[in-house]
């Protein structure tokens, strides 16, 4: 579903993104994590097209695709919940979920502009059920209303249920535990896990360690801009796991894995994509 | 829907906390309340208050500030300020007075002198969205600016024997002053853009956060031109309506109007925090504003005291807005740690 290949990023001298490459495929949670400076966001933005890489190729669903704008990689599906979510704290929880594509009423009093408030409030209850099995006690409440945890899980649904509208796609996490306290961590886990079962591709970048292990299958380890190594969530542990980060243990020293099975990149994704070579 | 689903539907805790909930309505109904309390209070101090005459008074003073104070709440909700409302109108007055002293029929010279006040708004959002200004220093450059421009046409003198618009301003329908007519459907029909339409929902949301709405896919630029362009056209309806009631076209207004405007888009809670703003609280506003001066006059308070009044009223209500709005953040922050240890 989604390819990278020899990924650069140059800032000047430093290289960001140093021929990044990997593959993944929906239904599986895959996490990047490394030290600061590692190049974990740079890698994020240009998957997520905010910012566009130097030299390699990026595939989704086994098209090369070359985004220019975040809007590019909504084209095809990607979708990215940045660390400080972008909600608008002073709307409630339908409009926020709905912002950018408010649902019309129907007929004439749609056509003059006139939105329908219950069924944005109807249809974002639904799909804060059924895409990441919330039940919120009510859709009026504002955004800054909400516990962390709740505002996480506004911000996924509203990437998520972007997603469903086009059938499956890739939804990119940005430190998404990063505010929250342990059952609200919990809590958004089982949310990231949930969306995986859906077949879409979650990414998570994060600095949480042990949520990572409990969530990702594979976790790619990044170190001075370069994807050093890949580590099979069952079968390693914390200890390897940051050693690798630090650069204490090289990839060398321990047994690769590689996983070949991934290679039926599935395409679920029917896109329209802009620059597509 | 949810079915066989690997994990179990749980249930997101009520983040909202009793403490948390009075304050909320506190900000919420505070203002009604206010308005009550001070119409208990100026009733009880003077027996002439309540009556039939001195209520449709006091709305009519209150129509043309209301005016004002919607156009200002529009740009404040987007989270900027417009301080040239005064001088559009009083640009509007003229304009539309010497067009109906050439003999250019009343129909038009209403439509020139909206479309005076739709370029005065497209001229102060261009300053600031083009030549990178802050709203404040940009429509501070507009009031001057137009001020003198005003001055300039009518020589610093009034234009009398504007007749034609005396039935707007003047005039009555089944029993009720016109202006206060034009009042309650201005209010309607913002009201209704605000809270029923795609554009009030993304004018909310780009008041409240313009970055999340640029990435929602709001085009940021068109909700910083409607605003200005809106405030201009509605401070230009309430110039047409002075200018109506007088029956001449005044050169200046008295800048009290701009602060009585303010004071009461503060009142509604609109202010300072921007992507907040309910169109039936400014008007509330208004009347608070308006009620405060009737009242002040009934009890042969000098009108002076009567700036003052509204001055500490404008700051006690930009104060407990904020104030208000940190104790809500503060009672739910420790609620929600509390909980977190309970579960610890």
């Amino acid at each position: 579903m989604l390819e990278a290949r020899e990924l650069s990023k140059s800032y000047g001298a430093v290289k960001a993104l140093d021929t990044v490459s990997f593959r993944a495929v929906g239904g599986e949670v895959i996490a990047i994590v490394g030290d600061n400076g590692a190049g974990k966001s740079t890698l994020l933005k240009v998957l997520s097209g905010a910012i566009t890489h130097d030299t390699g190729q990026l595939r989704v669903g086994g098209e090369l695709v070359d985004f220019r704008s975040p809007h590019d990689a909504e084209q095809v599906g990607i979708e990215a919940v940045y660390q400080d979510l972008a909600l608008v704290n002073t709307l409630d929880v339908g409009s926020n979920i709905f912002l950018g594509r408010e649902i019309p009423r129907k007929g004439m009093a749609g056509r003059i502009g006139l939105i329908d408030r219950r069924a944005m409030r109807r249809e974002g209850r639904e799909a804060l059920r059924d895409l990441l099995g919330v039940e919120f006690p009510t859709m009026r409440r504002t955004v800054e209303m909400l516990s962390g945890g709740q505002r996480q899980a506004v911000a996924i649904v509203r990437s998520a249920s972007r997603l469903e509208q086009r059938g499956r796609g890739v939804i990119l996490l940005d430190e998404p535990t990063a505010a929250l306290g342990v059952a609200q961590r919990q809590r958004v886990g089982m949310l990231i896990k949930r969306l995986a079962s859906k077949g879409h591709l979650v990414v998570i970048v994060s600095h949480d360690l042990p949520t990572v292990f409990e969530l990702a299958s594979r976790i790619f380890v990044m170190r001075l801009g370069r994807l050093v190594t890949e580590l099979h969530a069952n079968d390693s542990d914390l200890s390897t796991l940051v050693g690798l980060i630090t650069g204490a243990i090289e990839p060398t020293d321990i047994t690769k894995v590689v996983a070949d099975d991934d290679a039926t990149a599935s395409s679920d994704i029917n896109r329209s994509s802009r620059g597509t070579k | 829907m949810a079915t066989a689903d690997t994990t179990k539907v749980v249930e997101a805790d009520d983040a909202v906390s009793a403490p948390v909930r009075a304050l909320q309505i506190g900000r919420d109904y505070g203002i009604g309340g206010f308005f009550f309390l001070l119409l208990l209070i100026f009733s009880l101090a003077s027996p002439t208050f309540l009556s039939g005459p001195n209520l449709l008074g006091i709305l009519t003073a209150a129509s043309v500030v209301s005016l004002f104070a919607l156009a200002e709440a529009l740009v404040v909700i987007a989270g900027a300020i417009d301080l040239s409302v005064v001088p559009i109108a009083a640009l509007v007055g003229v304009i539309v007075a010497l067009s109906l002293n050439a003999g250019i029929p009343v129909w038009l010279a209403v439509l020139i002198g909206l479309g005076v006040g739709f370029l005065c708004g497209l001229l102060n959002a261009s300053v600031i969205e083009f030549m990178n200004m802050s709203s404040l220093i940009a429509t501070l450059a507009t009031l001057t600016t137009l001020t003198g421009v005003v001055l300039l046409i009518t020589n610093g003198k009034p234009i009398f024997g504007v007749t034609a618009l005396a039935p707007l301003g003047q005039g009555r329908t089944l029993g009720v002053q016109n202006p206060i007519l034009v009042m309650i459907a201005t209010y309607a029909l913002v009201g209704i853009v605000m809270s029923q339409t795609k554009f009030g929902n993304r004018l909310l949301a780009v008041g409240g956060n313009a970055e999340a709405a640029r990435r929602a896919g709001v085009r940021r630029r068109f909700y910083v031109f409607a605003p200005f362009v809106a405030c201009g056209v509605i401070s230009a309806g309430a110039g047409i309506v002075v200018l109506g009631r007088l029956g001449s076209a005044q050169p200046t207004f008295a800048n009290s109007i701009l602060f009585d405007a303010i004071t009461a888009v503060a009142l509604a809670g609109v202010l300072l925090s921007g992507g907040r703003g309910s169109i039936l609280k400014v008007l509330l506003g208004s009347l608070i504003v308006a009620t405060i001066a009737n009242g002040l006059v009934l009890l042969r308070v000098s009108s002076f005291w009567t700036y003052v009044t509204t001055g500490l009223l404008l700051a006690v209500a930009v104060w407990a807005d904020g104030a208000v709005s940190r104790a809500i953040e503060r009672t739910s922050l420790s609620t929600e740690h509390r909980k977190e240890a309970a579960r610890a």
